[in-house]
């Protein structure tokens, strides 16, 4: 059954002249457990697609819906809270927060929900992730690369329904990305979770179980 | 290698500014209320020292520079065209008044012309000056009262006047007339001088006294610069000598208000300090949010100015940068601040100058020193606030800097493995930029600390001891007694008719008197070697001056030396309201007992001796010729003139030590002690003793009637009176001074550090904006994130509070210090001004994240998420 799934998806940017359809009817599913990734080519479209798979963005028509529930019918603030739960993020810049340590960054989301962290399960991300030795550092204090493991075991921290990943390689060299994104696959199949990711690069989407391309706001091919 | 590259640095600083348009503004208020302290210091600096100056000028009676005394007509026209005088004036004197009223209002009667009239503060405010070849006059007021005269043009009256030792009587026509100045040592009456000739011809005036009819020329030179030496100058480039025994011997006079120079220059170490330490703690409040803003501002920028270096700017070009933009945001503040600072002052000076004994009517000072001292400071600051974060600019390494998502960090670890609350999160965002929190704190609780030491203070204020002082409702005496600067003198005191009538006025329950004798007749007390010499050292005289005083002072038989000494004589009800430190002030009923204020030389139990002086004598050593007066010594004597005077010594026991109040003595001290003497025994040993003052208490409710009259009964004369209430109001309006000083004072400082904290949060927040929407993508709800914001607002409030409880703590200790210098103050510690200033703290803390935020809510998670990047 699909965890997550999009159903013309429609998104206009600007008007008159200035007119941008970024997202032109979308529509797709992922299956638990799936690892999909969408490419495209700057101002494809992809990034949209993705806030509005994450609720961050609203589109002007179409739905989202992720673990049966169709996401745009939630208010503001229970958007928030259902985002928390069900959606993990991974950004490009990775956006720790930089006066938290390591540890207090990964637990943020789950503590937010006012729930407890499962100790014994974010200590199995941090061992997988290898961020035993670095729970204290402040983010400015690690590399690129540790900053993104991070930003991974944050996104799982909270168990949800699905992680989001925007580029998450985009500032990484590629050996580095090589790594991240390995370790992004071993943790997700490990606790069965689905990904999204979306990327410009066909080396680094290759290594998702499907490729979505995206041209125009339209899905170009499936692969 | 050299570029020109200045105009591009320059360029590029300004164009760099306007992406940051918030601390532009913020920067330029900061330093506009810098500027302003600094200007409101200065304005009321400035103008106590010009009113302190013009109340000499008026003791002096002139403001002229100098003035050539004795000329001869010849004389006048020659020296009146010396280059160096710029404007000068003429007066010649007919006489000194001769009627009653006359003598007591010591009265000159003279010509002036508009300038001598003008600089010596005579010019009618009313009517005009007399006109020549005509019967008029013009006076003041005090005088024309005090004759009876109406004051009004055309009003007709006579006086008498002593012109060189003949008394005529003359009338003229009121055709102009002045308000007295009570600081002004004499009336006067102006006539024209062709009134003046035709008195001298009419009278056939022989000129003897050397004052009548010479000229006297008032000069204004080019500056008050060495005035003696350029009026020598102009003497001897006429052939005049300034050598009084020469034929051609010219004296002059200079303006000493002049010499003695300003305020400034005469301060005591105290005020010194107290100017030094204000200017440091407006620099240090300046200082606070200048740095805070610049460092905010370029470790927000850091980003920018790394790639500024990686395309080729050198550290010392983007310091200059940061400098330019200092310099730049100053252009606009400092005026601002001069202009709102000398607002401020000329709203302060007022309530200052009313505590001092100085004129007002100097008004505000409006000297260019002011705004030229005040923009040095207030550059000075800028540019010491902006050095360090300049050089952080400077110093930037443009990796690092690129690395640096948002502020510089610093740190690298944080402890703990618990993980974090919504307030957790905010106290490490505090935490995470310790300087900027630190500086906000301080600058925060600057405000705090002062507000309370200022309500501390006046509120300290013990009205009780104030009026401990006063033990009496009512005291009458002469001007000169009550006046600062001036002395009482038997000649002018108190006649027993007055102390009599006002003793028995209707309402007055217990009366008492009091009695001494002129400074130059005290009587002389014996003090040894060793103490005149530590306590003049204590007194900081100059040892050699010390060295020549004990070589030539007059020792008694035992080497002890004659010291002028105050004695007082009292009634048994006077004596009754001291407070008797040791012994008993009864015995002061027999002959033989003194008593003696606390000394530091003179026990109880002492056995003394007292020279009473009976008769001054000067004799001349080379003839034996014996004056009384000094005015009979016929001056080309001076020099063989010794005084013998014939005294009488008489021994005493000193029965009490006593306290007696500033305001039972003389109101003046002398190096000597002051004794305390039955007026009776008094009065047996010398006769030149006369009133000091009448104090009475009156029965209940009958203040008032009082107090209107004693005001309507000196009004006019030379006798004024103090009074409980006044004192209360004195003492309220001292009181109310200080506040409105503080207050003030505390509201700038507090608008500094509101300022610096709204800087500091609102940049917190928008430089934050990519974390904050990060925040909210990982499910952070809009309400938690508000409240982290407030959170951290209130952190800052609840540090600020801490450290001004700390601050204000640490003053206790200081309260002894407080009570020394000010003897009227019992310190009284309130935390009132800390509950009414943190919570009005705290609401910003609210208001200005709850508003930032939703400015910055505007737009969505994704539109902030890509913005940043």
């Amino acid at each position: 059954m699909a965890i997550v799934s999009c159903e013309k998806l429609k998104k206009v940017y600007g008007s008159g002249e200035n007119e941008v359809h970024a997202l032109d009817g979308i529509s797709l599913e992922a299956e638990q457990g799936e690892f999909v990734s969408i490419v495209g080519t700057s101002g494809s479209g992809k990034s949209t697609l993705l806030h509005m798979l994450g609720g961050l963005d609203r589109p002007d028509s179409g739905t989202v819906t992720i673990d049966g529930k169709s996401i745009f019918s939630l208010k503001d603030e229970e958007l928030t809270i259902f985002r928390r739960r069900k959606i993990g993020f991974v950004f490009q810049n990775y956006n720790l927060v930089p006066s938290l340590n390591v540890y207090e960054n990964i637990v943020l989301p789950v503590q937010l929900d006012g729930r407890e962290p499962d100790r014994e399960y974010i200590d199995s991300i941090i061992e997988t992730l290898g961020l035993s030795e670095k729970l204290e550092n402040l983010p400015n204090n690690l590399s690129g690369g540790q900053q993104q493991r991070v930003a991974i075991a944050r996104a799982l921290a909270s168990k949800p329904a699905i992680i989001l990943a925007d580029e998450p390689t985009g500032n990484l060299d590629s050996k580095t990305s090589q790594d991240v994104l390995g370790l992004l696959k071993i943790t997700s199949s490990k606790y069965t979770q689905t990904i999204v990711m979306i990327t410009h690069s066909e080396e680094i989407a290759q290594l998702a179980d499907r490729i979505i391309r995206i041209e125009d706001g339209k899905i170009a091919l499936k692969a | 290698m050299k570029v020109q590259n200045k105009k591009c640095i320059f360029r590029l600083s300004l164009k760099n500014m306007k992406s940051s348009k918030v601390r532009n503004i913020i920067a330029v208020i900061a330093v506009a209320l810098t500027t302003l302290l600094f200007t409101a210091l200065f304005t009321i600096i400035m103008s106590i020292s010009k009113g302190f100056e013009y109340s000499n000028f008026r003791q002096i009676g002139t403001r002229a520079h100098g003035e050539f005394k004795h000329l001869t007509e010849e004389q006048f026209n020659l020296l009146k065209t010396a280059d160096a005088i710029e404007e000068y004036g003429l007066r010649r004197v007919l006489g000194i008044g001769a009627d009653e009223v006359l003598i007591k209002n010591y009265t000159e009667i003279s010509f002036m012309d508009k300038n001598a009239a003008e600089w010596g503060f005579v010019t009618p405010t009313n009517g005009r000056l007399p006109k020549e070849n005509t019967n008029e006059a013009a006076a003041d007021t005090r005088l024309l009262d005090a004759l009876g005269v109406p004051v009004e043009a055309g009003s007709e009256f006579s006086v008498s006047i002593d012109v060189d030792g003949t008394i005529t009587t003359e009338n003229f026509v009121l055709c102009g007339w002045w308000e007295f100045d009570g600081a002004s040592p004499a009336s006067n009456i102006l006539i024209p001088e062709s009134r003046l000739e035709e008195t001298f011809e009419k009278l056939d005036t022989q000129f003897d006294d050397e004052n009548t009819g010479s000229y006297s020329l008032t000069v204004m030179l080019e500056n008050s610069d060495n005035i003696e030496e350029k009026m020598n100058d102009i003497l001897s480039g006429n052939d005049f000598s300034t050598d009084a025994s020469d034929e051609n011997y010219i004296a002059l006079g200079v303006n000493w208000g002049y010499m003695s120079e300003s305020f400034a220059e005469s301060a005591d170490a105290g005020t010194i300090f107290a100017i030094v330490v204000m200017l440091v703690m407006i620099i240090a409040t300046g200082y606070l949010i200048i740095y805070n803003v610049f460092r905010i501002s370029v470790s927000n920028e850091i980003r920018r100015y790394g790639m500024l270096k990686t395309i080729g700017t050198t550290g010392r070009q983007l310091y200059s940068m940061i400098l330019i933009q200092a310099i730049f945001l100053s252009l606009f503040g400092i005026p601002l601040g001069l202009l709102f600072g000398f607002g401020t002052g000329v709203a302060l000076t007022p309530v200052v100058i009313n505590e001092l004994n100085i004129s007002h009517s100097a008004g505000v000072s409006t000297s260019p020193i002011i705004f030229v001292f005040s923009a040095i400071f207030a550059v000075l600051t800028v540019l010491i606030s902006c050095f360090k974060p300049a050089r952080i600019a400077a110093g930037v390494s443009p990796i690092e800097a690129l690395r640096y998502n948002e502020t510089m960090i610093n740190n690298h670890f944080r402890k703990g493995t618990k993980g974090v609350s919504i307030p957790k999160m905010a106290a490490a965002n505090l935490v995470v930029n310790k300087v900027r929190t630190v500086l906000t704190i301080i600058s925060l609780s600057l405000s705090v600390v002062l507000f309370t030491f200022t309500v501390t203070f006046a509120n300290s204020f013990s009205m009780e001891k104030y009026l401990a002082d006063t033990p009496f409702d009512f005291q009458v005496s002469t001007v000169d007694y009550f006046m600062s600067g001036t002395q009482w003198e038997p000649e002018t005191a108190m006649t027993f008719e007055e102390t009599d009538f006002l003793r028995n006025t209707d309402g007055v329950t217990e009366s008492f008197c009091a009695y001494g004798t002129s400074i130059t007749n005290n009587p002389d007390a014996f003090y040894s070697e060793e103490f005149i010499r530590s306590h003049s050292e204590a007194l900081g005289l100059d040892k050699d001056y010390v060295d020549g005083y004990i070589s030539s002072a007059e020792r008694d038989e035992n080497g002890m030396f004659a010291n002028s000494v105050q004695v007082l004589g009292m009634d048994s009800q006077g004596l009754g309201r001291l407070k008797v430190l040791e012994g008993d002030l009864k015995k002061l009923n027999e002959s033989g007992y003194i008593a003696v204020e606390k000394s530091d030389f003179f026990k109880l139990g002492d056995k003394i001796k007292v020279r009473y002086t009976d008769l001054v004598q000067y004799v001349n050593s080379a003839d034996g010729n014996i004056y009384t007066s000094f005015e009979d010594i016929p001056k080309s004597k001076y020099a063989d003139i010794e005084i013998e005077n014939i005294y009488h010594d008489v021994w005493y026991e000193i029965c009490a030590v006593v306290d007696i109040p500033y305001a039972l003595g003389y109101r003046y001290s002398i190096s000597g002690d002051l004794f305390l003497l039955d007026v009776k025994n008094f009065r047996t040993e010398t006769e030149n003793i006369a009133p000091l003052y009448v104090a009475f208490d009156v029965s209940d409710g009958a203040e008032q009637d009082t107090e209107q009259f004693l005001s309507e009964y000196t009004d006019n004369s030379f006798l004024d009176y103090s009074s409980r209430a006044k004192k209360a109001e004195e003492f309220e309006s001292f009181r109310r001074m200080f506040l409105i000083l503080g207050g003030a004072l505390s509201f700038i400082v507090g608008l500094i550090g509101v300022l610096n904290f709204v800087n500091t949060v609102l940049t917190g927040i928008i430089s934050r904006r990519k974390e904050l929407a990060t925040l909210q993508a990982i499910g952070m709800t809009g309400k938690q994130l508000k409240t982290m914001l407030i959170c951290e607002g209130l952190f800052y409030t609840a540090g600020a509070a801490i450290t001004a409880v700390i601050l204000n703590l640490l003053t206790i200790p200081m309260s002894s210090v407080i009570e020394k210098l000010f003897w009227f103050c019992e310190f009284r510690f309130t935390f009132i001004p800390m509950a009414v200033t943190i919570p009005i703290f705290a609401l910003v803390g609210v208001v200005v994240p709850v508003i930032t935020y939703a400015v910055l809510a505007k737009k969505s998670v994704v539109e902030r998420l890509r913005e940043c990047e």
